[in-house]
């Protein structure tokens, strides 16, 4: 199967000389020429070519990761959009939706999604990572695909409401230093979180790209804590307290939190460093034809935007700067693209990024130094693909 | 009168501040003290919010055979086992409070908040005995719960 979409990953670039045909006979012409169209349909699917596009969902169905090395651009199409789950999708009905803010805070309410949709919106562009992304890479390099090792990580258009317009709203007290917010879902999955990381870039959303939240994504309300481990971001949104102290909730303990090499517990712990994987070629592929390819990737970081990435296509020997697609948005997915001549030989090829902070995605061995073995979220090391010498693309 | 004048203008002033202030839309429709002891029912480590009920390991290892050995196993080959590196219930969950307040949050995964809370405390016992954390006959209540120290407490750090 994958050598099936690798082919059409890499035929495009192959077919480069112009075809060059003096007359245009009628019969030339492709069939769909010849007769009228279809109707579109009232809400459009990608083409019959493209249906192999799928996230791939793990075998108890709590985690659908995005096919990163067919995302064309820096927003993940919502369909596509990774999913980690702690009791499955639920089905919750917008107009009977509602959320709790209580609390410290001067005015406890249940908001509707009318009143929601009442208040003050806004839109940006984020990522979500899941915290355990890349985790399998803490033992050993492992995966085959982008989307089995980078696949829990994705970038989307959102909309919704400050939290800070609504805390406002209700009156939040200042003594409030953390909130808890609780999920609509078989779990009623909760994080409690610093009310300071929360505040100055939370939003409650309730559409995705355009349209209102897929089910998956938490229809029809969610948290969005833009740059900070997916965890936080929680989903069917349905109740934020404000608390002098946190909950220490199941997901704020034996979840989420990270094992330092001297034995203790760090909990609440959220920030993601600099990350970028390329994801063509990526695991998977089959270069066809010696020559130019492009190389592919995306970069981002939950420190704010990405200033640099390099790459290199000799197993980091060399390191040389990639183009940047614009726009160059903080805490969203970056695209880069650079250039690679296949003459045949084995190459493995590596990219890193640097954030507006300065800070730069570590190799594995640096990271591992830093931060122990013994963890198993928030790994951002350098991640390689190698490129044998028969075209295959496997894990460095 | 011009102290007077002085006044109404400074009310106005004051006033105005204020309307600007007061621009929140106030939505929402109030949430009473009883809405929200129905929908809060999150357990800090101080054990507020603890319904009322009790149970014993004996109890609890029923409920563990009816609701939870067909997912989670047979004793000792779980997650419960006394292991750190797998974040353990035992070796390494702080507080006995996440225990209870999860069991009722989610368990079982197939119909969450189906047992009662006795059977809640029983299930929270029977685990905590097996891990030899309180003793096989200890009965825990609202009030027994926040007070089991948990071995692995002391390693989590504080946030500041």
């Amino acid at each position: 199967m994958l050598r099936s979409w690798n082919r059409r990953q890499f035929i495009g670039g192959s077919i480069a000389a112009p075809l060059v045909i003096p007359e245009v006979a009628a019969d030339a012409l492709p069939p769909s020429a010849h007769k009228p169209g279809g109707e579109p349909p009232a809400y459009g699917v990608p083409a019959p070519d493209e249906r192999y596009v799928r996230r791939t969902i793990s075998e108890d169905g709590m985690i659908a990761k995005t096919p990163l090395a067919v995302q064309r651009g820096i927003l993940t199409p919502s369909g596509l959009f990774f999913t980690r789950t702690h009791a499955g999708v639920p089905r919750i009905e917008s107009r009977s939706h509602r959320l709790l803010v209580h609390g410290a805070v001067v005015r406890p309410v249940f908001l509707t999604m009318r009143d929601i949709l009442r208040y003050p919106s806004t839109t940006r562009i984020a990522f979500i990572e899941c915290a355990g992304n890349t985790s399998q890479e803490w033992n050993a390099p492992s995966g085959r695909t982008v989307s089995e090792t980078h696949g829990l990580a994705s970038c989307a258009e959102w909309t919704g409401v400050p939290l800070r317009t609504i805390l406002e709203d209700v009156g939040a007290q200042a003594t409030a230093r953390w909130l808890l917010a609780e999920g609509a879902d078989g779990a009623s999955y909760d994080r409690s979180i610093p009310r300071d990381l929360a505040e100055s870039e939370a939003l409650v959303v309730y559409a995705q790209n355009g349209e209102m939240l897929r089910p998956e994504q938490g229809y029809p309300l969610r948290l969005l804590l833009p740059g900070l481990s997916g965890n936080a971001s929680v989903k069917w949104l349905s109740r934020i307290a404000l608390m002098e102290a946190p909950v220490y909730s199941r997901e704020d303990t034996a979840r989420y939190s990270e094992d330092l090499p001297d034995g203790r517990v760090r909990p609440f712990v959220f920030e993601l460093g600099p990350k970028s994987v390329i994801t063509t070629p990526s695991g998977g592929m089959r270069l066809d034809d010696h020559g130019t390819y492009q190389i592919v990737g995306f970069a981002w970081s939950g420190a704010g935007s990405i200033r640099v990435v390099e790459i290199s296509i000799d197993g980091g020997a060399t390191w040389r700067e990639a183009h940047l697609d614009k726009p160059i948005l903080p805490k969203a997915f970056t695209r880069f693209t650079g250039e690679f001549r296949w003459t045949g030989d084995a190459a493995t090829v590596l990219s890193r990024a640097t954030d507006e902070q300065g800070t730069r995605q570590p190799t594995r061995e640096e990271l591992l130094a830093r931060r122990g073995s013994t963890m198993s979220y928030r790994y951002n090391a350098i991640h390689g693909w190698k490129v044998c010498g028969d075209g295959k693309v496997v894990r460095q | 009168m011009r102290r007077l004048t002085a006044l109404v203008g400074g009310l106005a002033f004051v006033c105005t501040v204020q309307s600007v202030r007061a621009e929140s839309p106030g939505l929402g429709q109030p949430a009473t003290p009883a809405d929200v002891v129905s929908r809060d029912t999150a357990i800090p480590p101080d054990g507020r919010n603890l319904p009322v009920g009790s149970g014993t390991a004996a109890e609890g290892r029923r409920v563990y055979v009816r609701h939870c050995e067909s997912c989670h196993g047979a004793i000792g080959k779980s997650e419960f086992s006394n292991s750190r590196g797998d974040r353990g219930v035992g070796a390494f969950w702080p507080y006995s409070t996440t225990l209870w307040d999860y069991i009722r949050r989610a368990m079982p995964s197939n119909a969450p908040r189906l047992i009662s809370d006795s059977d809640v405390y029983a299930v929270t016992a029977y685990l905590l005995a097996i891990n030899g954390i309180i003793s096989a006959d200890a009965r825990l209540d609202r009030i027994s719960v926040p007070l089991v120290r948990m071995p692995n407490r002391k390693a989590f750090i504080q946030p500041e």
